[in-house]
């Protein structure tokens, strides 16, 4: 009896509240829900074409007397993509959040604004063109050219849109398409004309974690550190740029200059991501989304959040990447070196397959 | 440090080429509420602009509370001056508490930390407009009485003794505006808040406005108490609307009965506004084509109400 009355008495209390009401709790779930993630994946580093058990990895990693190889393919291999893969997505995941509030729309994401395509075509046109004739060969040259060509393009999309002598949002989303799209020309063309290295530079256009090292995920934390400050700095301004310019002018603040610091920070955070994996698409398009909806939209506790998803979203597309691909199946095909072409695969392939649908569901529920 | 008081002197403004504002004056008298009233595309709206430095002046001073802007900073001006846009664009997924506390902007440190007096000056706002039990609610899910009333609290948070609403009661319904209007009366009452705020209904403006001021085409044409700036003359020249004006049996105040629609006359011709300013030029054409493209980008401009047309009655000639 008492069963059943309970829930009949609780019932109408809850349906009856006027409309929905953020529950605060939501945001904390989110978080712990991805820094538990994330520390599940960090512990599947040891999973992949050669197996070990997450104590073996875990021992490889503090004990540097073990076993050589295993502490190899374990610490240098898989421990870097699975740190890098979190630095990258924290990185995307935090710009898309800056660049929806600053374009005041939710479709806004890191290519829009025309410096994924800049470092892109930049490291393919370095790769073929430059000095590098392999891609290991330039483990710190290639991200810092890719850097300059991410903030090239940043730079070029705002001095085109302020030519007006405003830049309000239209224009600059209107600037950064076609500036990403003559970018995304000249790659195409760059990698038509560089023969044997086609292969390889395809991958730098869909982003891969594959042959991440120590140097480079150090280089990019570097980056990250000098950044931060930046995004502290960013979070006030793009909350009130947010509100339209009229009402940021309105509430005390120079529209054009915040607008500017908070461009020049997310596309920092773009180039640097990108510039060591290539141009992975989608996370900073959607982890946004798929936080905003129990963070809510300030980016005081937006931002964090999106950059926690993001970091989950690119480390689980790299693990998919790394361990879904069956391999009976590439040797079936006649591959000869299946094991390394399924290490190969790109995350950003993943990114795009699995994160569209869910998207779209995403959407559908998502009140605008 | 700032009391409230804007004199605006003989100001210009407008749009790239275009002149919206032509040598107007404006004086918001400390704790009074001064209404705009005029046609669309008078320049009501941008005249608060102006006041605000939101948009620049070609020429003409404004003085707010003691200075003047030409020499204050963004920050400093929305210390002293709130500005509320008309029917600024919500955006999703913000709390009412989230959004009153941007209204602090001009007050915090470099790095955006509220600190205890944010908070409260954050508090006092939400409870002056009586959302406390919405302060954790989505602006986007509240009704429209209860969003404009958040958007209030966002500029009471500013904390500054002058308000400037533009048109505040667009999209409410009849009750909702009443609601409004008499929240702002008793901030500008108990709070000492000075309020200037354009106002489309006139009956509206004339009992809850100490003092109106009427646009048309850039000019000042009436200024005064409600009796003053609205007569019947005034409102067939430039609204082109014959009424009938009578008083209020219970407050006093004109109430505008509209009767018919009239062909709007050539100001020149017809001699002088009732205040003695000598009406020059321009026609009062109000709305052209041109408008809705400026109206469509800034989404706050009331379809118009920057004059842009006012291009067209330059190049007609029309008066003399």
């Amino acid at each position: 009896m008492t069963a059943t009355a309970t829930p009949t008495a609780a019932a109408p209390s809850a349906t009856a509240a006027p409309a929905p009401r953020r529950r605060p709790g939501r945001a904390y779930a989110v978080a712990a829900s991805s820094l538990v993630g994330l520390v599940v994946l960090s512990v599947w580093w040891g999973t992949g074409s050669v197996m070990l058990t997450p104590a073996a990895a875990w021992r490889a990693l503090v004990d540097p007397d073990d076993a050589e190889r295993i502490e190899v393919i374990a610490t240098n291999a898989r421990l870097a993509r699975v740190v890098m893969a979190i630095g990258v997505g924290a990185a995307l995941g935090a710009s898309g959040a800056l660049l929806q509030a600053l374009y005041q729309n939710a479709l806004a994401s890191p290519s829009i604004t025309g410096v994924t395509q800049g470092a892109v075509a930049a490291a393919v046109v370095w790769l073929t063109f430059g000095g590098a004739s392999s891609l290991d060969e330039a483990t710190w040259i290639v991200p810092l050219v890719a850097t300059a060509g991410g903030f090239g393009a940043g730079l070029l999309t705002y001095i085109a849109a302020r030519l007006g002598g405003r830049t309000d949002p239209l224009r600059l989303i209107l600037m950064g398409v076609l500036v990403g799209g003559v970018l995304a020309s000249i790659t195409a063309v760059t990698i038509l004309a560089s023969g044997d290295l086609g292969q390889e530079l395809i991958r730098w256009t869909t982003g891969s974690l594959t042959g991440t090292t120590w140097t480079k995920v150090r280089l990019l934390y570097t980056g990250l550190a000098l950044l931060t400050p930046l995004v502290i700095i960013s979070l006030p301004l793009a909350n009130v740029l947010a509100l339209g310019d009229n009402l940021a002018q309105g509430l005390g603040q120079r529209v054009e200059w915040a607008r500017g610091v908070v461009l020049f920070t997310s596309a920092g955070l773009v180039a640097a991501a990108v510039s060591f994996v290539g141009g992975i698409a989608f996370v900073g398009l959607v982890a946004p989304h798929l936080t905003r909806r129990a963070t809510g939209a300030d980016l005081r506790r937006h931002l964090p959040a999106a950059a926690l998803v993001g970091a989950g979203m690119v480390a689980a597309a790299d693990f998919v990447a790394r361990n879904v691909v069956p391999i009976d199946v590439l040797r079936w095909l006649g591959v000869e070196n299946p094991q390394v072409l399924a290490s190969a695969v790109p995350a950003g392939i993943f990114l795009a397959l699995l994160g569209a649908p869910y998207f779209v569901i995403i959407l559908r529920r998502t009140r605008t | 440090m700032s009391d409230g008081q804007l004199e605006a002197k003989a100001v210009e403004a407008g749009y790239g080429d275009v002149d919206v504002l032509k040598k107007v004056d404006l004086d918001a008298v400390r704790g009074r509420i001064t209404g705009l009233i005029g046609p669309n595309g008078s320049g009501k709206s941008t005249l608060l602009k102006a006041c605000a430095k939101s948009i620049p002046t070609t020429s003409g001073s404004v003085v707010l509370g003691g200075a003047d802007i030409a020499g204050l900073s963004t920050r400093e001006i929305a210390r002293r001056m709130a500005l509320l846009p008309q029917s600024p664009t919500t955006p999703p997924y913000l709390t009412v508490r989230e959004l009153v506390e941007q209204g602090r902007y001009a007050h915090v440190g470099p790095l955006g930390m509220l600190r205890r007096r944010d908070f409260e000056q954050v508090r006092r706002a939400i409870e002056l407009v009586r959302l406390e039990d919405f302060i954790d609610r989505d602006v986007d899910t509240l009704s429209g009485g209860e969003r404009q009333r958040a958007w209030l609290a966002l500029a009471l948070a500013q904390d500054t003794p002058l308000l400037a609403l533009d048109e505040p009661t667009t999209y409410l319904d009849i009750g909702h505006q009443f609601e409004a209007l008499e929240l702002i009366r008793s901030l500008n009452r108990e709070q000492d808040v000075t309020v200037i705020m354009v106002l489309h209904d006139l009956n509206q403006a004339a009992r809850f406005c100490d003092h109106l001021v009427m646009l048309d085409a850039g000019q000042v044409v009436a200024s005064g108490g409600p009796w003053e700036a609205l007569t019947v003359e005034l409102l067939r020249r430039h609204f082109g609307i014959e009424t009938s004006i009578m008083p209020d049996p219970e407050t006093d105040h004109p109430v505008i009965l509209p009767r018919s629609s009239t062909a709007r006359t050539s100001p020149s011709t017809d001699g002088t506004a009732a205040d003695g300013t000598v009406t020059d030029g321009a026609t009062t054409d109000g709305m052209a084509a041109g408008d809705t493209e400026r109206s469509a980008r800034d989404g706050d401009d009331d379809g118009g109400d920057d004059g842009v047309g006012d291009e067209k009655s330059a190049a007609d000639g029309s008066p003399v």
